[in-house]
């Protein structure tokens, strides 16, 4: 199948201000040299430790923030060359959830004014019409009609995420990226929320940029997990490989120190040292040559080791494998 | 080594009583890691906050006992309490960068704790902190006293804090979601030295989690709460290979398995308002298995095993 999303050598560097002159001489490295594809209809999860670059990822795919470098197709359009208005058109096609349901539903709206603020923007419907496809929307997410008029506040996360999902969807996007949706949410109340994900993308026939630090639920949910440490891909692989048998340093620590719920199935744990480094200063060579436990060679420090394809859809960038 | 019994905490509100705790009963014993569980709003917190008598205002312990060491924290005057805080009970709380002073270097804070609680100089707390410091594993004690809050990372903050707490050595560490706010890697290394350290110092640990994961690998016993008491108490290997009651059952098969990808079981409706809880077992009316009964009368303790208490009434026979 040919892929929707395709993201070729992306980069995203955000300047760091210290005083006037010093203004432009330092970056922080967010996202560096990202590449990757999401074919039609799959999940893919991207995990990572806080401030590796998994939400810029996903807002650069979106053309929310500006690339420094790089391209991103969708359906083989790139995105950052569109115009305004073809821009808008492309937008109608993908949606996002963000993380934290408290902050991204503006309180003084309604949930009718929420759900079809896209639907105001995008196409023509008005008045009853509008009105009609906002309950349509609610009920796919399973809220109930008398939620039009009500406000954010009153209802609880695992619903205000409901919402949320409800607006991404607004426009029958074809690409969701989901930031950490469940993040916010108890076990409980997570367990409908990916339910209902899970529903919706047979249903509706989406593609899923997955982001989440959870690694359990991102086994869960993902065909594929893409791992990042320091703004760039260190491995990327079916979601069963990755989780149960991965090959960069890096991912098997960070697999390895997931707390299993379950007394039987725990395992042994790979400590790191030491803290992840500033993405201001990027280690040289491959960035986990600081904290890794295998390295060896020069090599590690001096050059940065490209993504080496191991099996079908296994990729490791790594100089000891 | 410390029984809670019948122990009521509520908050007076404008809109009523929230009957936060409703008569929990609950014992640690030594040198264990006892862990609760529950979701958020369950009275987790407040159950710790009321073991050390910090309940804030508008919440007040209205009943029952807390006795730690053979003596009712309850009864004890404010001064006495004070000694025990830090001293023989301490806690670390969720999020490290709010707990620590910013305008204090965290040397100062550690030394500020050590001299509240013993009498010792300015030189030998110092020496102290510096030994604190080694234990948890901070690099370059010497110059890490000196730095603030915010010249160190999450974890290493969580790190003095920890530091600090055990600084006394406590018999009992009440640690409410130690790891919440770190990433899995630090919480791997967090989890590892609270364990070492609680077999180093002998101290008990009382761990309040939401995490089915972290109970997994570091408890040895585990309690699960729900909306302001417990429902059932277990050692780890029994909860999660024999769980009884329905709320742990649905607990824990709405966490994700690692194995399998079918779709996830789910507890039906939300948690009851606790300004109007419902009556008898509070559980019954998202209960799959709820009897006439469980809507009338508050269900007892049932022994299951060894250690395993459940509070139901279909295991009521």
């Amino acid at each position: 199948m040919s892929p929707l999303v395709e993201v070729k050598n992306l980069r995203k560097y955000f300047s760091v201000i210290r005083g006037f002159w010093q203004r432009g001489k330092e970056y922080v490295k967010a996202v560096e040299d990202v590449s990757f594809s999401i074919r039609q209809g799959e999940t893919v999860g991207l995990v990572g430790e806080s401030g590796c670059g998994k939400t810029t990822i996903g807002r650069t795919i979106l053309r929310l923030i500006a690339p420094t470098a790089g391209e991103v197709f969708f359906k083989k359009r790139s995105l950052f060359a569109l115009e305004d208005e073809e821009l808008r058109k492309t937008r109608k096609m993908m949606g996002v959830v963000f993380q934290d349901p408290y902050t991204s539903l503006n309180p003084r709206m309604n949930i009718q004014s929420i759900v079809g603020e896209p639907l105001r923007t995008h196409s023509n419907l008005k008045g009853l019409e509008l009105q009609e496809r906002v309950i349509g929307l609610l009920g796919q997410v399973g809220l109930k009609e008398d939620a039009l008029y009500r406000y954010p506040h009153e209802f609880s996360g695992g619903q205000r995420q409901r919402i949320g999902i409800a607006r991404a969807l607004a426009m029958d996007p074809e690409f969701i990226v989901l930031d950490e949706p469940t993040s916010a949410l108890d076990v409980s109340v997570q367990a409908q929320v990916l339910n209902l994900i899970i529903e919706l993308q047979k249903k509706l026939n989406l593609t899923y940029l997955f982001i989440s630090h959870d690694l359990i639920v991102v086994n869960y949910i993902a065909d594929r997990i893409m791992v990042m440490y320091l703004g760039r891909i260190v491995e990327t692989g079916p979601a069963n490989t990755i989780f149960n048998h991965p090959l960069h340093p890096y991912a098997k620590a960070l697999i390895s120190a997931v707390p299993i719920p379950d007394v039987h199935q725990q395992r042994k744990e790979i400590l790191l040292q030491g803290n992840v480094p500033s993405p201001i200063n990027v280690p040289s060579g491959c960035s986990f040559h600081t904290r890794c436990p295998e390295m060896k060679n020069e090599i590690c420090k001096r050059e940065v080791p490209p993504l080496k394809k191991i099996d079908e859809e296994h990729y490791v960038a790594c100089h000891l494998v | 080594m410390l029984e809670v019994k019948e122990l009521e905490t509520h908050f007076f509100v404008y809109e009523g009583i929230v009957k936060t705790l409703n008569k929990i009963d609950l014992t640690i014993y030594k040198e264990e890691t006892l862990g609760i569980v529950g979701e958020t709003g369950c009275g987790k917190s407040v159950t710790a906050l009321s073991i050390l008598r910090l309940i804030p205002s508008p919440g007040k312990i209205v009943g029952g006992k807390i006795l730690f060491e053979g003596q009712d924290l309850l009864k004890k005057e404010k001064e006495k309490m004070r000694k025990i805080r830090g001293n023989k009970i301490s806690m670390i709380f969720q999020n490290p960068t709010s707990s620590l002073n910013p305008v204090f270097t965290v040397g100062d804070q550690l030394t500020a704790v050590i001299r509240n609680h013993q009498k010792v100089s300015k030189e030998e707390a110092r020496k102290r902190a510096i030994e604190m410091f080694k234990q948890v594993g901070l690099p370059d004690p010497r110059r890490t006293l000196q730095k603030y809050p915010h010249e160190l990372s999450g974890g290493m903050q969580q790190r003095v804090m920890i530091a600090a707490a055990l600084s006394c050595e406590p018999s009992l560490l009440i640690a409410d979601e130690p790891t919440t706010a770190l990433d899995v890697t630090i919480q791997a290394q967090i989890l590892n030295l609270m364990e070492g350290l609680k077999e180093k110092l002998k101290t008990s640990i009382l761990l309040i989690t939401h995490n089915l994961g972290i109970v997994a690998k570091i408890c040895d016993r585990v309690a699960i709460m729900y909306a302001g008491e417990f429902v059932e108490e277990a050692p780890i290997e029994e909860i999660f290979g024999n769980p009884k009651h329905p709320y742990s059952k649905g607990l824990l098969e709405s966490i994700p398995k690692v194995t399998q990808k079918g779709k996830l079981e789910t507890i039906g409706g939300t948690v009851c308002d606790l300004l109007d809880p419902p009556s008898g077992c509070r559980f019954h009316a998202r209960c799959p298995s709820s009897m006439e009964i469980c809507q009338k009368e508050r269900p007892g303790q049932t022994k299951i095993g060894k250690n395993h208490f459940v509070f139901c009434h279909l295991y009521n026979s």
